[in-house]
């Protein structure tokens, strides 16, 4: 085999590789490796201590394998009552979505009741009356 | 006999003024009555006319909404033992003579919560805003199990044994109707009286009305929130 059959084999099996990786593989290892990255970021300034670091490493790693390993989800899918693995998956997004911003409206709604309750101790401290008409209504 | 006149007002500078001119100082069988103005955020010159008409001034820092309002002015009333709360509008709707017959049936012992009807007696009244009134009627009703012709109302009485048991968490205009839950679960006794209304362009850019569906929407979400998921 001469070097430039070698060479072409080479490159031909490179892209074939490139073939078998749709972008949207790509696009969520690059999300992925980003999301992760700025788990580090936050363990290094301290926003995170090193059980929510190994989570969130072990979580985004478990990501990138489902990704990238075939059929890995078709128990979900089975157990789920459906067909296909990325159906599950699809499925199991919303239902955590739905809950993300359940619990996001729960917190508002407490955060706005604790501002309230703030604001009303504030005012009941401050109540301002004007006395000087008070003593006028008086007489009269 | 103590009686609260609370006056919810956010940035209400245009009509407080006659409003507070207009309520009664004295009523039967009453020896004190106090005008309480709950300030709610307003940035114009609405706490400086309450003070000059003499009415006692609450202020809220940050605007909370009519809830919010209504919740420290009864926070007041339950601190100062009042025996009995009356809520009024500052937007010039409602007409200081329907005051005595909402009071009335508090004052002689016969109810517990008096609602202050503008459906009773509906004429003059928006086309929308009878339909959007009645449609949270229904909305109230199916939530709470309590029906009343007017559950947006801003004219309403309160005795001593309500103030002390309504327990307001909204704050926004959803508060009307939550009176209901609490009229519901508290075993309150309730009573409506007719009261007119005076629609003014002005009142009318207020409460439930045209153009304010997504308003509605956000009532609904809050009853929802209110009647399934707290406590």
């Amino acid at each position: 085999m001469c070097k430039n059959e070698w060479k072409r084999i080479q490159i031909m099996s490179f892209l074939n590789f490139l073939g078998g990786l749709a972008l949207i593989k790509i696009i969520f290892t690059l999300f992925a490796v980003f999301a992760w990255s700025r788990a580090v970021i936050r363990f290094y300034t301290k926003d995170l201590n090193l059980k929510e670091l190994f989570f969130w490493s072990l979580l985004w790693a478990l990501m990138i394998v489902l990704v990238f390993v075939p059929g890995k989800t078709n128990f979900l899918a089975k157990m789920l009552g459906m067909e296909r693995g990325n159906d599950a998956m699809f499925f199991l997004g919303i239902v955590a979505l739905f809950y993300a911003s359940y619990r996001l409206y729960v917190k508002s709604n407490e955060q706005e009741k604790e501002i309230t309750r703030l604001v009303r101790a504030l005012a009941l401290k401050n109540i301002r009356k004007q006395k000087t008409v008070q003593r006028k209504r008086k007489l009269v | 006999m103590k009686v609260a006149i609370i006056i919810p007002a956010y940035n209400e500078e245009k009509t407080l003024g006659e409003v507070l001119e207009s309520i009664p100082k004295r009523f039967p069988k009453i020896s004190k009555t106090e005008i309480i103005v709950i300030s709610d955020g307003s940035r114009d010159e609405t706490a400086s006319i309450a003070l000059k008409s003499g009415a006692t001034l609450i202020e809220h820092d940050l605007n909370r909404g009519l809830g919010g309002a209504l919740g420290t002015g009864f926070e007041y009333a339950r601190r100062n033992n009042f025996d009995a709360v009356l809520t009024f509008d500052a937007d010039g709707q409602h007409n200081s003579e329907d005051i005595w017959p909402v009071l009335r049936p508090i004052i002689h012992g016969r109810a517990d919560v008096v609602i202050g009807s503008r459906l009773k007696n509906p004429k003059g009244m928006p086309w929308f805003r009878i339909v959007g009134i009645w449609g949270l009627n229904i909305i109230t009703a199916l939530f709470y199990w309590v029906w009343s012709t007017d559950s947006q109302s801003g004219l309403r009485a309160f005795s001593k044994k309500a103030i002390k048991n309504i327990d307001i968490h909204s704050n926004k205009m959803e508060v009307s109707s939550e009176f209901f839950f609490e009229i519901g679960r508290k075993e309150l006794k309730l009573v409506e009286v007719p009261i007119k209304s005076i629609y003014t362009d002005y009142s009318l850019t207020k409460g439930v009305g045209k153009g304010q569906f997504k308003h509605g929407i956000g009532i609904i979400s809050k009853l929802i929130y209110r009647r399934f998921f707290t406590k």
